[in-house]
C-alpha cells in the first residue's frame, strides 16, 4: 500500500516538477507571476489531441504541438507581457494581465474542445509492471524518467550555456545584466519558450496516463505554484524537491486523511512555506520592501 | 550639558556577510544639532534605520530618555517622538501637500474605524488642520497646498518631508540628507529652519555629504566609516582633525 | 421583466462585493484573490443557519459577518509577515483552503450537492418572496455598503489607507500601525462581503461552492480593477458592465455552456486589454503603475 502511493507520489511530483520549473524559471527572470502558465500547459495536451484528431500518429502529434505551446507561450510575451514591461508596468499589472489571459485561453479551450474529458491513448488499459510492491505501467515510467531527464538538462543548461548563464545574469540583477550587454528581452522570451515547453511535455506525459480535461491546466498551476514556492524560486533542484513535496504530500496523506482533503493538504503547505520560509527550501531569501 | 535623549550602546547589524554598523554608541543630547557625517555605505542609514525601529540590531541596545527601544516597532517609536526622513525622499506624491501634512499631525480621532463611520465632528479635523497650516507657513508651502506633492521640486519635496516630521510633534528629527541635491537658496532655507526648530526645543540628527552644511550649523559631529564611529565631539574639534577629514574624503 | 429584476439584483449584490474588495485592493492596495471565501462563509452561514435553526434574515447576517470577520484576522494576520509579491498567493492559498472546506466538509455543507430550499428571507415579518421585494431589500444593502465605505475613505481613516498603499514605510514612520489597519481593512471588507453572500443565499435559495471558487474572486478583482481601484464608483461601473454585458450573449441563443465559456472569455480579454491599454481602470484615478 505505501509503495504505491509513494510511486503514484512520485508520478504526479516528476509533472509538479515540470510545472514548477517553467513557472520557476519565468519569475526568475521577469518577476512576477505568470498565472496563465496553467492555461499553456492545458494547451499543450490539446494542440496534441486536435493533431491526433486530424489523423496525425502521436510521434508527430506530439513535437507538434510542444513546438505550437512554445510559440503560444512566446506569442504572450511579445504579445502581452512586453508591451507592458516597455510601459514599466508593475507585477501587479503584469499579474492581472496573466489572469485574464489564463482565463480567455482556458475558456478557449473548453470552448472549442468542450469540457469532458478527452483521450490520446490508444493502448489497453494494462495493470502495470510490478516493481517493490506497486504497480507501474511504462507510460508513468516514462513520465518519472522523462521528467528526471528534463530536469538534469536545464540544471546542465542553465549552468554550461551562454544562454542558461545569460537567464541567471538576468534573474540575478536585470540591470547590470543590461549593462553587460545581455538582451534582457531576447533572454525573456527564451525563458518563455522554454517554460512552455516543459509545462506542453509534462502535460502531455500526464495526458498520456490520465487523459485530458480543459481544468487540467488549473489544476496543475496550483500544484506547481505551491511547489515552485516550497522548493524555491530560480532553483532548479528546489523545483525538483518542491514538486515531490507536493506529489508525496498529496498521495501519503490519503494514507492517514481522507481523499477529499489531500488537496487541502497541499495549501496548507503553502501557508507554511509563505509563513515561515518563503525562499522555499532552496531559493533565494526574500526580504519585505528594503528601507 | 543637556540630558543625553537619545542613546546607542554597541550596535551591530550584519547584511548577508557585510557588517553594515559594526560596535557603534553614541549619545545624543537634548536640543542639539548633531551630524552624522562618513563616505557612502558608512552605515549611516542604517543606523538611522536601526534607531526608528525599521531594521532590528543583531547585538546592542538604543534608548530613548533612558528607555530601551529594542524590539519595539517603527510606529510606536514614531509616536515616542522620533521622527524622521528618508535617504530616497519618501513621500506620498499621489497625495497633496495638505493631506501629506495632514497624515503625519498625530492622536486623530478621525483615524480610528468608529469615529470615522460616525463622528462628522471628528472628521472636521479643526486640530490638525491648524497645525497643518502653521507648519505650511513655517516651511513656506502655503501656495503649494492643493498640489500634488509628486508635481513639487525636488528641494520643495524636502521642505514638504520636514513638515511631515515636524508635524508628528516629536521631540526628536533624524534627517537624512536634509539638503543634499538642493539649490543652495534652498539649502540655506532648509538650514535656517533647522536652526530656528533647534531654538524652539527640538534635537536634531541630520546624515549629510556637504561639509558646509555641518559646518553652518552642526554642533557636534560623528563620523563613520565602514561601519564603525571614527571620532565623534565637538564640531570643531572633528572638522579640524586632518586625519579624519583625509579618512573621510577617500 | 423578471429577467431586468433579476440582472438589478445580481448588480446590486455585485455592488457590496466590489465597494468591500475595493476597500482592501483598491484603497489600500492589498490585492487579495480570496474575496469568493468571504462572499461563501455569508451564503454558507445563512444557509446553515437558515435551515437547521429556522433563524432569521439578520441574524443569519450578523453571524456571517462575524464569520467573516474571523475568516479575515485569519488571512490577514499571518499575511503581514508575507513579502508583497507573495501576498497575492497567499490569498490565493486561503481562498482555495476554504473552497476546499466548502467542497468536502461533507457532513456540514453536503459538499458538492450543495444546500437547497433556503427559506426566504424575512424581515419585521415581511416575507421577501418576490423580485421587487428582493430588488428594494438588495438595493438597500448595496446603498449601506456603498455608504460606509465611501464614508470611511473619505476620511483621515481613509487617508491612512491611502499612505499605506503608497508606501506604507512613510506611513509607519509618521507613527500609523500599518499591520493594526491591515488587518481591521481586511476583517471589514471581508464582512461586508459576507452581506452579499447572504443576500445570494436568501434570494437564489439555493448554494453550492461552485458559486464561491478562485473565478468568482478572480470575477470580482477583475470588476474592481476594470472599473478603476480606488475610485468606489469605479469598481460600481465595473460590476454594472461585467454583469451586464455578457447577459447580452444570451439574447443571440448560443447553449447555455457555449454563453458561459464566452462570458469568461469576455471579462478575461477585458482584464488583459485594460492592462495593456487602461491599466487605471475606466474611471482610473489611482494608477497601478510603479
Amino acid at each position: 500500500m505505501f509503495s504505491q502511493l509513494f510511486v503514484n507520489g512520485l508520478i504526479a511530483g516528476s509533472i509538479y516538477a515540470l510545472v514548477a520549473l517553467g513557472f520557476g524559471l519565468i519569475y526568475s527572470t521577469t518577476r512576477f507571476f505568470h498565472f496563465a502558465h496553467g492555461a499553456v500547459y492545458a494547451a499543450g495536451a490539446y494542440l496534441t489531441y486536435a493533431c491526433w484528431l486530424l489523423g496525425l500518429s502521436l510521434y508527430i502529434a506530439i513535437p507538434l504541438a510542444v513546438i505550437g505551446t512554445a510559440i503560444l507561450g512566446g506569442l504572450i510575451e511579445i504579445g502581452v507581457y512586453r508591451p507592458l514591461r516597455k510601459k514599466n508596468a508593475s507585477s501587479l499589472i503584469l499579474l492581472l494581465a496573466s489572469l485574464g489571459l489564463f482565463i480567455v485561453i482556458q475558456n478557449l479551450i473548453s470552448l472549442i474542445f468542450g469540457d469532458n474529458t478527452k483521450t490520446i491513448r490508444s493502448g489497453a488499459v494494462t495493470e502495470g509492471l510490478p516493481i517493490f510492491g506497486a504497480r507501474i505501467t511504462p507510460i508513468q515510467i516514462t513520465i518519472i524518467v522523462v521528467s528526471g531527464l528534463l530536469l538534469l538538462l536545464c540544471w546542465v543548461f542553465m549552468k554550461k550555456t551562454k544562454m542558461g548563464k545569460a537567464m541567471r545574469a538576468v534573474a540575478n540583477d536585470p540591470e547590470l545584466a543590461r549593462v553587460v550587454g545581455i538582451e534582457s528581452d531576447q533572454v525573456i522570451l527564451f525563458t518563455f519558450t522554454l517554460g512552455s515547453t516543459l509545462a506542453a511535455i509534462g502535460a502531455i506525459l500526464i495526458s498520456l496516463d490520465t487523459d485530458m480535461t480543459p481544468m487540467m491546466g488549473f489544476y496543475a498551476l496550483l500544484m506547481g505554484v505551491v511547489a515552485v514556492i516550497a522548493g524555491g524560486i530560480g532553483s532548479i533542484p528546489g523545483a525538483a524537491l518542491g514538486g515531490l513535496l507536493v506529489g508525496m504530500a498529496q498521495h501519503l496523506g490519503v494514507w492517514k486523511i481522507p481523499t477529499q482533503w489531500q488537496d487541502t493538504i497541499v495549501f496548507l503547505i503553502l501557508i507554511f512555506f509563505l509563513l515561515f520560509r518563503p525562499q522555499g527550501f532552496l531559493g533565494r531569501v526574500v526580504k519585505k520592501a528594503a528601507v | 550639558m543637556g540630558e543625553s535623549i537619545l542613546s546607542g550602546k554597541q550596535l551591530k547589524k550584519v547584511f548577508d556577510g557585510t557588517v553594515a554598523v559594526d560596535d557603534v554608541s553614541f549619545a545624543i543630547e537634548e536640543k542639539t544639532i548633531t551630524a552624522i557625517i562618513g563616505p557612502n555605505g558608512a552605515g549611516k542609514t542604517t543606523l538611522f534605520n536601526l534607531i526608528t525601529g525599521f531594521v532590528a540590531p543583531d547585538a546592542g541596545e538604543i534608548s530613548l530618555q533612558g528607555n530601551s527601544l529594542n524590539g519595539t516597532p517603527p510606529y510606536k517609536i514614531a509616536q515616542k517622538g522620533v521622527s524622521r526622513t528618508f535617504q530616497d525622499l519618501r513621500l506620498l506624491r499621489q497625495l497633496s501637500v495638505r493631506d501629506n501634512l495632514l497624515l503625519a499631525c498625530p492622536n486623530q480621532k478621525g483615524e480610528s474605524f468608529w469615529p470615522a463611520l460616525l463622528s462628522s465632528q471628528v472628521r472636521k479635523q479643526t486640530r490638525a488642520i491648524e497645525a497643518m497650516l502653521r507648519i505650511m507657513d513655517f516651511v513656506g508651502l502655503n501656495p503649494l497646498m492643493y498640489e500634488q506633492a509628486g508635481n513639487l521640486s525636488y528641494g520643495q519635496q524636502k521642505l514638504l518631508t520636514l513638515g511631515c516630521c515636524l508635524a508628528t510633534e516629536a521631540a526628536i528629527l533624524l534627517l537624512d540628507e536634509p539638503v543634499a541635491g538642493v539649490h543652495p537658496d534652498m539649502a540655506s532655507q532648509i538650514l535656517q529652519h533647522l536652526l530656528q526648530l533647534k531654538e524652539q526645543g527640538r534635537t536634531i540628527v541630520f546624515i549629510e555629504h556637504d561639509i558646509e552644511a555641518v559646518r553652518k550649523i552642526g554642533e557636534r559631529v560623528l563620523v563613520m566609516d565602514d561601519g564603525k564611529v571614527i571620532a565623534s565631539g565637538p564640531k570643531n574639534e572633528v572638522l579640524a582633525n586632518s586625519q579624519i577629514i583625509e579618512a573621510y574624503l577617500t | 421583466m423578471d429577467y431586468i429584476l433579476h440582472i438589478l439584483i445580481l448588480i446590486n449584490i455585485y455592488i457590496i462585493l466590489v465597494v468591500s474588495l475595493d476597500l482592501i485592493a483598491g484603497y489600500t492596495g492589498m490585492l487579495s484573490i480570496a474575496h469568493a471565501a468571504f462572499y461563501g462563509i455569508g451564503a454558507y452561514a445563512t444557509a446553515l443557519l437558515s435551515l437547521h435553526f429556522q433563524t432569521n434574515f439578520l441574524f443569519n447576517m450578523l453571524f456571517g459577518i462575524v464569520g467573516a470577520a474571523v475568516l479575515g484576522v485569519i488571512i490577514a494576520f499571518p499575511s503581514l509577515r508575507i513579502h508583497d509579491d507573495y501576498f497575492v498567493i497567499a490569498t490565493f492559498g486561503f481562498q482555495m483552503i476554504v473552497y476546499s472546506i466548502f467542497n468536502n466538509w461533507i457532513d456540514l455543507t453536503r459538499g458538492p450537492l450543495g444546500i437547497p430550499g433556503i427559506p426566504v428571507a424575512s424581515l419585521f415579518g415581511f416575507n421577501i418572496d418576490n423580485h421587487w421585494k428582493f430588488l428594494v431589500l438588495s438595493a438597500i444593502f448595496a446603498f449601506l455598503a456603498y455608504l460606509l465605505v465611501h464614508k470611511l475613505v473619505n476620511s483621515p481613516y481613509g487617508r491612512v489607507l491611502k499612505a499605506i498603499r503608497e508606501d506604507e514605510v512613510f506611513a509607519e514612520s509618521l507613527g500609523k500601525n500599518v499591520n493594526s489597519y491591515k488587518i481591521q481593512v481586511f476583517v471589514i471588507g471581508g464582512a461586508i462581503a459576507s452581506v452579499a453572500g447572504n443576500l445570494y443565499a436568501h434570494y437564489i435559495t439555493f448554494i453550492d461552492p461552485t458559486s464561491f471558487t478562485i473565478l468568482e474572486s478572480i470575477l470580482v478583482i477583475s470588476m474592481v480593477i476594470i472599473g478603476g481601484a480606488g475610485s468606489l464608483r469605479g469598481p460600481i461601473i465595473g460590476a454594472v458592465v461585467l454583469v451586464i454585458l455578457p447577459e447580452a450573449l444570451r439574447f443571440v441563443g448560443l447553449p447555455s455552456s457555449v454563453a458561459a465559456n464566452l462570458r469568461q472569455i469576455f471579462y478575461g480579454s477585458l482584464m488583459v486589454l485594460t492592462m495593456l491599454y487602461r491599466p487605471q481602470g475606466l474611471i482610473g484615478e489611482f494608477n497601478l503603475q510603479k
